[in-house]
C-alpha cells in the first residue's frame, strides 16, 4: 500500500491504495467518481479514458502509481452541467443510447478536438476507432464530432 | 436514486414515496386473463384488496410522476413512454418525472424488457390512462366552476373554462379529482392531432449519459458493501472439485473466499467467490486461487462436433414439423427447376459494454437487489423458490442497464449475488470481467439451416422447404419437453407468405448440448433470416428475376407492397451502377416488418467495403422517429458485427474467445453510412428494438453476390477475403 | 433488372474464364504494408503505446528508438501473436505490465509491426506476412 496525491478534476485526492491498482479502480472506487467505465480491462474498448497530463489514456492499464500528481480529468471535469461543446454536440445529435461507453467516447473526442479543431472524416475514424460501442451510435458519434467542432469554432470568434 | 436526482436540469427522477400532500394517483387493474385492463383510483384499488400500481401520479404543485415499469437499456422507454403520456394528458413533458418500478408483476403487470414490447405492448393502456386522468380533472374542475365538463378544456397543465377564461392547474384539481370515479370511456385523439407523440423529441436520459452522472448498475454503492469477484468453472455445467485459496488470503483486503453454485436452467454453474473490501483486492485474489474442478458427467465440444451433429441432424429425416401446407416434398421432388442451400450462423456472445454484475443484500430474511435488470419480475419469481423466499421479500431495484439485448433477461447472475450476500452475511456487489461476460454464456445458439425450393413455369415459387437445426433454447429448462418444436422457427419470415406460397413446410432438427444458449437481439429471428432472406434470393436468381421484383410478386397485401416500393425508390434499386452491388431482405419479426438495401462495391485494392445501407421500418403505430431511427442504426451496426466481425467458438468444451482482442466489435471504421425510412400507417404498433437486425446479413450477402457471383452462405465471413 | 450482369458472369465462368485469376494476391510491398500498418496500430496498441511510440515510462514501454523492439523481429512478431507478461528491460527501464495478444491475420502482423519497426526514428528490416505465419 503506498499513499498517493491523484489530482483530478483540479481537486487533489490523497488515495491509500495498492501502487499496482490500475488508475480505473482508484477513479470508481476509491476517489467515487464512477462516469468512467470498465469496459475490457486490456485498453481495447476505451470505455475507461480520461485525460493524463492532456493525453486521452486508457486507464485501466495503467498503475496508478503512474499518474500520481499529474493532472487527470475525468467526465465529470468535463463540465457537471453539460455545458462543454462536446457535450452539447452530444445531446444536440442525441448521441447516447444505453450511454455505458459515452463517457469514453466524449473524452476521445475532446482529447481529437483540442489538438485537430477541424478534423476530417479520416482523423475521426482515427481518433474514435479504439472505442467501442455495441448500441451501434458510430453515425451519431461522427455528427456530433462535427457538431463540435462547429460550436467550437463559433465559440473562439465570439471570443 | 440519490445520486442522479441532484445533477438533473430538466425533469427529476424521484421516488414516488417522496411524494407528499394529497395527489391523484391513478392506475390500472389487470382483471383475469383475457380481459382488458381497467383504469382504477384508490379508493377502488383498496375496495379490491389490491396496492395501486400508481402509473400516473399528480401532487398539489401539479408536478406529474409516472413510474416506469420496464428498464432503460438504451431502447429509450424513458423518453417514450412519458411522451405518451404528455399527449393525452395535456402537460408539457418538462413536468413529468420518471421513476423506474421495482420488481412486482402483481402490480404492474408483466415486466420483462423483451420481445420489444415495451411501447407495443402498453401504448394503449398508456393512452387511455392519460385520457382517463385528463377527463378525472377537467370534470373536478367544471364541478368547482359549477358547470358543464363540455364547456372545459385541458392544455398545459390546466383546465381552462371556454366562455369565461377562467383556469386551474392540475395541482389545484388533484384533491377533488382524486375522489372521481376514471370514466368509464374515454375519447382518444386521432394520429393527426398529436402534438408530443410523433415528434423527435430529445431524450430525458441523455444529459445523465453525457456527464457522468447516469448510474448504471456497477455504480451502485452500498455503505459496507463488498466486491466479489468469481472464478466460474470455464466448462458449462463443469463443478468444483477442491480450491486451495492459502494465496488468495495473504491479499491485503480479502474477507472471504467460497465455492458458489448458481442454477442456470435445469444445470448449475459453480465456481469460487473471492470477496474484497476493494474490486482490485478481489482480483488479484482471484488470480492466484487454485481451483480444482470436476468436468466429469457432460461432453467436452468443440465449434466442430456441434456444426457436424447439425448438419447429419440436417441430412437424417427425423425432424419435428413446425408448419406445413400443401405438398412441399413431394412438389419438389418432382420439379425440373429447383435450388437448394445450407446456411450457417455462429454461436454468439452478448458482450453489453457493461458486464454483468449485482448488487444484493441478504439480511434478516429479506433479500435486496440492485442491478442492470431487463426483467426485475422474473427475478423475484426465479429467486423465491431457490431461496426458500416469498416474493415480496425479494426487492429487486432496477438501475440503468449499460446494454442488455436479451443477456440481462437472466437471473443467474442475481442468484449468485443472492447466495454470495447471504452467505457473507454483508451488502455485496458481484463484478463479471469482461472474460466472464463473453466466455460463460449464454450464447445466441449455432444454427444452421436446409433450404430447398423449386419455381414453377410462372416464375413464381411452388414449394419452399426450411428445417433448422440447432439448440432450443426451451429445452434447457427443468421438465422441459425436448421432443417440442421450437416455437420460433419461423420467427422473421413475412406472414404474408403463408398465404401466397402454395406449398411449404417447416421443420426443426433441435440439438441436444451442453453449452447455455438464450435471446439475443431479435432471437432467432436473427439467424432464421438469413436463411429465409438468402433462400428467397437464390430462388429469385433461379427464376431469372429481379431480387425486388420476385418478393414483389409473391407479397400479396398492400402494407408489404407500400414497403417495397418505398425501399425502391430510396435506395435507387432501378438506377444503380453497374460497378455497385445492391442486395435486398426483408424481415418480419414482433410485430413490425423491415426492409433494408445495401450497396457494396470495390475498394481500390478490389477488396468489398460496404458503401450504405438503406431501412424501412413498418412498425405501425409509433412514437419518437428519432428513437426508432437509432434503434435501426445500431440493430444494423450490431448484426453487421454478427456477419462479419466476432463469433464465439469452442474448444473442448469452452468458449474460445475472451475479450475485444479475440471477439472483434464492429467500429466506427466499418460503419456505413445508414439511411431510415419509417413508413406512416395506422397499424397496430409492432416492436422497434430488435426487428431491424435480421434483414441485414441477408441483404449484405445478397449484394455481396450482386457484385460479385458469389454466394456467402456461412457466417461471419471476412469481408476483406470476399 | 439486373438479370442481364449475371448471365454474362455466369457466361465468362462456363466458358473457362476463372474468377481466382482476378484475385491474385499483389506483391509485397514494404511502403504500402506500413501504410496499412498505422491504421492497425492506431486501433490496436496507440491507447498505450501512444501516438510517437513514446509509451509511458515504467508504465508502457516505447516503440520509439527501442532498443529491445529493434533487437529481434521474432520476438516481436511472438508478441503479437501471443502477448507479453513478465519482466522486461526497454532502454534501462525495467517493465512489467502486461499486454494482451492480439487478434490479425499474418499480413496484419506485417503490417504493424512494418510500421512500428520503421517509424518515430526506427528502421528495420520488413517483416512478411510468411513469417507471422511460421511464428504461429
Amino acid at each position: 500500500m503506498a499513499s498517493l496525491t491523484l489530482k483530478i478534476n483540479n481537486k487533489n485526492h490523497t488515495v491509500d491504495v495498492d501502487p499496482k491498482m490500475p488508475l480505473l479502480w482508484a477513479i470508481r472506487d476509491v476517489v467515487g467518481l464512477t462516469g468512467t467505465k470498465y469496459g475490457c480491462g486490456i485498453a481495447q474498448c476505451g470505455a475507461c479514458t480520461v485525460h493524463l497530463g492532456g493525453t486521452p489514456v486508457r486507464s485501466c492499464s495503467i498503475p496508478v502509481s503512474a499518474a500520481a500528481n499529474k493532472d487527470i480529468v475525468t467526465i465529470e471535469g468535463l463540465s457537471s452541467d453539460n455545458s462543454h461543446p462536446v457535450q452539447q454536440a452530444w445531446i444536440a445529435e442525441q448521441v447516447p443510447q444505453c450511454g455505458y461507453c459515452q463517457s469514453g467516447q466524449i473524452m476521445a473526442a475532446t482529447a481529437l478536438l483540442k489538438k485537430t479543431p477541424n478534423p476530417t472524416d479520416k482523423d475521426i475514424d482515427m481518433a474514435m476507432q479504439g472505442h467501442i460501442c455495441r448500441c451501434g451510435t458510430y453515425p451519431r458519434i461522427r455528427k456530433a464530432i462535427k457538431a463540435a467542432s462547429q460550436l467550437m469554432n463559433q465559440k473562439a470568434s465570439i471570443k | 436514486m440519490k445520486e442522479i436526482t441532484k445533477s438533473i436540469s430538466r425533469r427529476n427522477f424521484i421516488k414516488l414515496s417522496s411524494l407528499t400532500g394529497a395527489a391523484l394517483s391513478i392506475g390500472f387493474y389487470f382483471p383475469a386473463s383475457g380481459k382488458e385492463a381497467e383504469v382504477i383510483n384508490l379508493e377502488t384499488a383498496e375496495n379490491l384488496g389490491i396496492e395501486l400500481n400508481a402509473w400516473i401520479t399528480i401532487d398539489t404543485n401539479g408536478k406529474v410522476t409516472i413510474t416506469n415499469h420496464r428498464s432503460e437499456m438504451g431502447q429509450g422507454s424513458f423518453q417514450s413512454i412519458p411522451q405518451i403520456i404528455a399527449e393525452e394528458l395535456e402537460v408539457n413533458l418538462n413536468d413529468i418525472n420518471i421513476i423506474f418500478a421495482q420488481g412486482n408483476n402483481a402490480k404492474y403487470g408483466s415486466q420483462i424488457t423483451g420481445g420489444s414490447s415495451t411501447i407495443r405492448g402498453s401504448y394503449k393502456k398508456l393512452l387511455k390512462l392519460s385520457a382517463s386522468a385528463r377527463e378525472m380533472l377537467m370534470e373536478a374542475a367544471a364541478k368547482k366552476w359549477n358547470t358543464s365538463k363540455t364547456e372545459c378544456y385541458a392544455e398545459n397543465g390546466h383546465v381552462i373554462h371556454k366562455p369565461s377564461g377562467k383556469k386551474f392547474h392540475y395541482g389545484e384539481l388533484v384533491q377533488e379529482a382524486s375522489k372521481l370515479e376514471p370514466p368509464k370511456n374515454v375519447k382518444l385523439k386521432l394520429p393527426e392531432e398529436y402534438k408530443i407523440i410523433r415528434k423527435p423529441l430529445p431524450r430525458q436520459d441523455t444529459p445523465l449519459k453525457t456527464n457522468g452522472t447516469a448510474i448504471f448498475g456497477l455504480d451502485k454503492k452500498l455503505p459496507g458493501m463488498l466486491y466479489a469477484v468469481v472464478e466460474r468453472n470455464p466448462r458449462f455445467q463443469g463443478k468444483v472439485k477442491s480450491f486451495d485459496d492459502t494465496e488468495t488470503k495473504k491479499i491485503p483486503g480479502i474477507k472471504h473466499v467460497l465455492a458458489v453454485k448458481m442454477s442456470v436452467f435445469s444445470t448449475f454453474r459453480e465456481g469460487v467467490a473471492v470477496v474484497a473490501d476493494t474490486l482490485w483486492a478481489a482480483m488479484q485474489g482471484r488470480k492466484v486461487l487454485k481451483v480444482e474442478w470436476d468436468d466429469s458427467g457432460f461432453e467436452h465440444l468443440s465449434t466442430e462436433q456441434l456444426y457436424t451433429r447439425m448438419s447429419e441432424s440436417l441430412k437424417s429425416s427425423d425432424s419435428l414439423s413446425v408448419r406445413t401446407k400443401g405438398n412441399a416434398e413431394g412438389i419438389f421432388q418432382k420439379s425440373d427447376k429447383k435450388v437448394e442451400a445450407v446456411y450457417e450462423t455462429p454461436y454468439e456472445s452478448h458482450s453489453c459494454m457493461e458486464p454483468l454484475n449485482c448488487v444484493a443484500h441478504y439480511q434478516d430474511d429479506k433479500l435486496e437487489i440492485w442491478g442492470p435488470i431487463q426483467g426485475p419480475d422474473w427475478v423475484q419469481d426465479f429467486l423465491s423458490p431457490l431461496l426458500g423466499l416469498p416474493k415480496e421479500k425479494i426487492i429487486v431495484n432496477m438501475t440503468f442497464l449499460g446494454g442488455g439485448f436479451g443477456r440481462k433477461a437472466f437471473m443467474d447472475y442475481p442468484h449468485e449475488a443472492a447466495i454470495i450476500s447471504k452467505e457473507i452475511k454483508a451488502p455485496v456487489q458481484v463484478v463479471w470481467s469482461r472474460e466472464d461476460d463473453t466466455t460463460q454464456g449464454p450464447f445466441r445458439p449455432g444454427m444452421m439451416y436446409q433450404c430447398k425450393g423449386s419455381i414453377n413455369a410462372n416464375g413464381n415459387i411452388e414449394s419452399f422447404l426450411h428445417r433448422s437445426a440447432g439448440q432450443n433454447m426451451d429445452h434447457q429448462w427443468p421438465n422441459a419437453d425436448k421432443k417440442s418444436y421450437n416455437g420460433s422457427a419461423t420467427e422473421g419470415f413475412l406472414e404474408t407468405y403463408f398465404n401466397s406460397l402454395p406449398h411449404y413446410s417447416f421443420s426443426d432438427a433441435p440439438l441436444d448440448a451442453p453449452i447455455p444458449v438464450m435471446w439475443w437481439r431479435s432471437v432467432y429471428a436473427s439467424t432464421n433470416a438469413f436463411a429465409f432472406e438468402s433462400f428467397m434470393d437464390e430462388l429469385a436468381f433461379k427464376a431469372g428475376k429481379d431480387p425486388l421484383e420476385f418478393r414483389r410478386q409473391h407479397l400479396q397485401e398492400s402494407r408489404y407492397h407500400d414497403l417495397i416500393n418505398k425501399l425502391e425508390e430510396v435506395s435507387g434499386w432501378k438506377s444503380r451502377k453497374k460497378n455497385e452491388g445492391y442486395g435486398v431482405a426483408i424481415a418480419e419479426s414482433f410485430s413490425s416488418i423491415v426492409g433494408e438495401i445495401v450497396k457494396v462495391s470495390k475498394k481500390a485494392d478490389g477488396k468489398v467495403k460496404v458503401d450504405k445501407v438503406w431501412a424501412v421500418m413498418d412498425c405501425g403505430w409509433y412514437v419518437n422517429p428519432d428513437i426508432i431511427k437509432a434503434q435501426i442504426e445500431g440493430s444494423i451496426i450490431m448484426a453487421l458485427g454478427a456477419a462479419v466481425t466476432h463469433a464465439t467458438h469452442f474448444k473442448d468444451g469452452k468458449a474460445v474467445e475472451q475479450n475485444f482482442n479475440t471477439y472483434k466489435m464492429p467500429r466506427i471504421t466499418d460503419t456505413p453510412e445508414i439511411e431510415v425510412h419509417i413508413m406512416d400507417n395506422e397499424e397496430k404498433a409492432g416492436g422497434v428494438g430488435e426487428p431491424s437486425l435480421p434483414p441485414f446479413a441477408p441483404a449484405l450477402t445478397n449484394a455481396i453476390f450482386d457484385l460479385t457471383s458469389k454466394r456467402i452462405r456461412k457466417l461471419p465471413f471476412n469481408l476483406e477475403e470476399v | 433488372m439486373r438479370l442481364n450482369h449475371y448471365i454474362t458472369i455466369v457466361t465468362i465462368a462456363a466458358t473457362g474464364f476463372s474468377l481466382v485469376a482476378f484475385q491474385q494476391k499483389p506483391k509485397f510491398d514494404l511502403k504500402t504494408s506500413i501504410a496499412r500498418g498505422k491504421e492497425i496500430y492506431t486501433v490496436q496498441c496507440m491507447s498505450c503505446h501512444m501516438e510517437q511510440g513514446e509509451g509511458m515510462e515504467g508504465v508502457f514501454p516505447p516503440l520509439a528508438k527501442s532498443d529491445y523492439l529493434m533487437a529481434d523481429k521474432k520476438r516481436s512478431i511472438q508478441q503479437v501473436l501471443h502477448g507479453v507478461s513478465g519482466e522486461i528491460k526497454v532502454n534501462g527501464v525495467t517493465y512489467n505490465g502486461e499486454m494482451a495478444a492480439i487478434d490479425l491475420t499474418d499480413e496484419e502482423v506485417s503490417d504493424v509491426l512494418n510500421y512500428v519497426r520503421n517509424s518515430w526514428g526506427n528502421k528495420g528490416d520488413a517483416v512478411k506476412p510468411e513469417e507471422a505465419k511460421a511464428a504461429r
